[in-house]
């Protein structure tokens, strides 16, 4: 008897658990095929583009961008994180609409995405730590950078003479990368400054900032979008366009940089 | 950081130990009586079902859960264009990858009872059923016990995988918080709750470990 009352809770913790499991599938279920819903793929770690605050809302410069956007195009909005790493999958299998997180312009990614007008252009340069040594690019010789994975600083750097001689290290995030600087594990952070000023500003020690002479690939940032999703990406740069000319771009800039980035060009 | 910025940070941390508790729970529940199904299919006779299962173990034990994760994500969409919700993916990845552990430690349990027993059992006219649910996983559960323990703890920190495919768990909300404040703190606290949590399983562990004395 007492047997038979275990196996039967047993089996209705079970159900209880695929119900759970199926209650997730099916509340997601929805934004597959509800074309008003735009589930934009964030990468919710890059301050100030895309970040979380102290209480865990998402916000920075593109969400308040996609918002505006969407606020234009009547559309409603869900943030989905994903990670950096396997963005295109996430993009290709349809499970996001766009990433719309600092994504750079590059033509490799121009031949396999349908990009957006880009908003804001970006400078790469080197963060060393206060006090280095090290004065010019050269001198970075056979040290250890760090990069962003799968990221176009790092692919920029793989790919310039500069690169083969140094050690590029991936990091997974910023402030992985900042402690590593910080106790010597690398000897420079290769980033863009959009990204990179907003760093050194929010923390408390000190850095030095070299420029680049790495040729880049970036050529500004965009949204990217399905290959043949053409239709919503025109609706995007209209509705980017209307913006800039309301000076809505500007504000949001402004709010996040301390300055005004926003520089609009067709692709 | 300040006390109340600690506060805050420690409720942020909290909302993302339901999501970690969901899906351990869930995994657990599912992956252990599979574990002990497939750990008997690997010990049966039949050449084709032991040989099968002896691949989807290694397979499983094989290869790295990351990439199973994001195999079990994917692939449905690349082989037959559909895509589901993440949190189902992620419980499918763990109960497969989880399972075949299980299996091996109920496979050594399983062997760990002598044969003289099972053949005493039939002699007094228990049926194959009654006899592995009556006499046999009793004394098996209480052999396997510790490596049991072993894995549902390791489980516990697994969880933070989930995130390769975007899911907010607790760890996740940890790194977001810590590229927030820019500091290392939140890490540490995520690093606190796994302790916490781990105490609590071992606990649990420790007194089922207890109630089952009595057999010895």
């Amino acid at each position: 008897m007492k047997k038979k009352i275990i196996i039967f809770i047993l089996i209705i913790v079970i159900i209880l658990a695929g119900i759970l499991v199926l209650k997730n599938f099916w509340g997601t279920k929805e934004n597959f095929y509800n074309e008003n819903i735009l589930v934009v793929g964030i990468d919710d770690s890059y301050p100030p583009m895309v970040f979380r605050n102290e209480n865990n809302e998402i916000v920075g410069v593109d969400v308040d961008i996609a918002k505006a956007v969407c606020e234009k195009l009547g559309m409603d909005i869900k943030f989905q994180s994903i990670s950096w790493a396997s963005k295109e999958q996430e993009l290709d299998s349809g499970n996001i609409d766009c990433i719309w997180s600092g994504f750079g312009y590059t033509e490799d990614r121009a031949k396999t995405m349908a990009l957006s007008d880009t908003y804001i252009q970006g400078e790469m340069f080197f963060i060393l730590k206060d006090g280095s040594e090290i004065k010019s690019q050269d001198e970075l010789k056979g040290k250890k950078i760090g990069v962003q994975s799968g990221s176009i600083q790092e692919a920029d750097l793989a790919a310039s003479d500069f690169g083969k001689e140094v050690e590029i290290i991936p990091f997974s995030d910023f402030v992985t990368a900042f402690t590593d600087l910080g106790v010597g594990g690398i000897d420079a952070l290769y980033i863009s400054n959009t990204i990179g000023n907003y760093l050194i500003n929010s923390r408390q020690e000190k850095y030095i900032t070299i420029p680049s002479e790495v040729v880049s690939k970036s050529e500004g940032i965009v949204v990217g979008l399905k290959k043949d999703n053409v239709e919503l990406r025109d609706k995007i740069n209209s509705a980017l366009k209307e913006l800039e000319s309301e000076g809505r771009l500007k504000e949001i800039s402004e709010k996040w940089f301390g300055t005004d980035m926003i520089n609009l060009e067709e692709r | 950081m300040s006390l109340n910025q600690i506060i805050n940070l420690g409720k942020v941390l909290f909302s993302g130990v339901g999501v970690l508790l969901q899906i351990f729970i869930i995994t657990l529940i599912l992956s252990i009586p599979l574990g002990i199904i497939i750990g008997i299919l690997r010990n049966s006779k039949c050449r084709i079902i032991s040989f099968i299962t002896r691949v989807y173990i290694l397979i499983m034990r094989g290869t790295p859960i990351m990439l199973q994760i994001i195999v079990v994500y994917f692939a449905p969409y690349y082989l037959f264009k559909i895509n589901y919700d993440r949190f189902l993916a992620i419980i499918i990845a763990f109960v497969a990858n989880y399972a075949a552990y299980f299996a091996e430690i109920f496979r050594s349990g399983i062997n760990s009872i002598p044969k003289g027993q099972s053949e005493a059992a039939y002699t007094l006219g228990f049926n194959k059923c009654q006899t592995f649910f009556l006499i046999l996983l009793p004394q098996i559960i209480k052999n396997v016990l510790p490596p049991v323990s072993n894995e549902v703890v390791s489980l516990l920190k697994t969880t933070s995988l989930a995130q390769i495919i975007g899911i907010s768990e607790m760890f996740a909300l940890a790194q977001k918080q810590a590229n927030y404040y820019f500091s290392v703190m939140p890490l540490f606290m995520a690093g606190a709750y796994y302790l916490v949590l781990t105490f609590l399983v071992s606990l649990i562990f420790n007194r089922i470990e207890k109630k089952l004395e009595y057999y010895s």
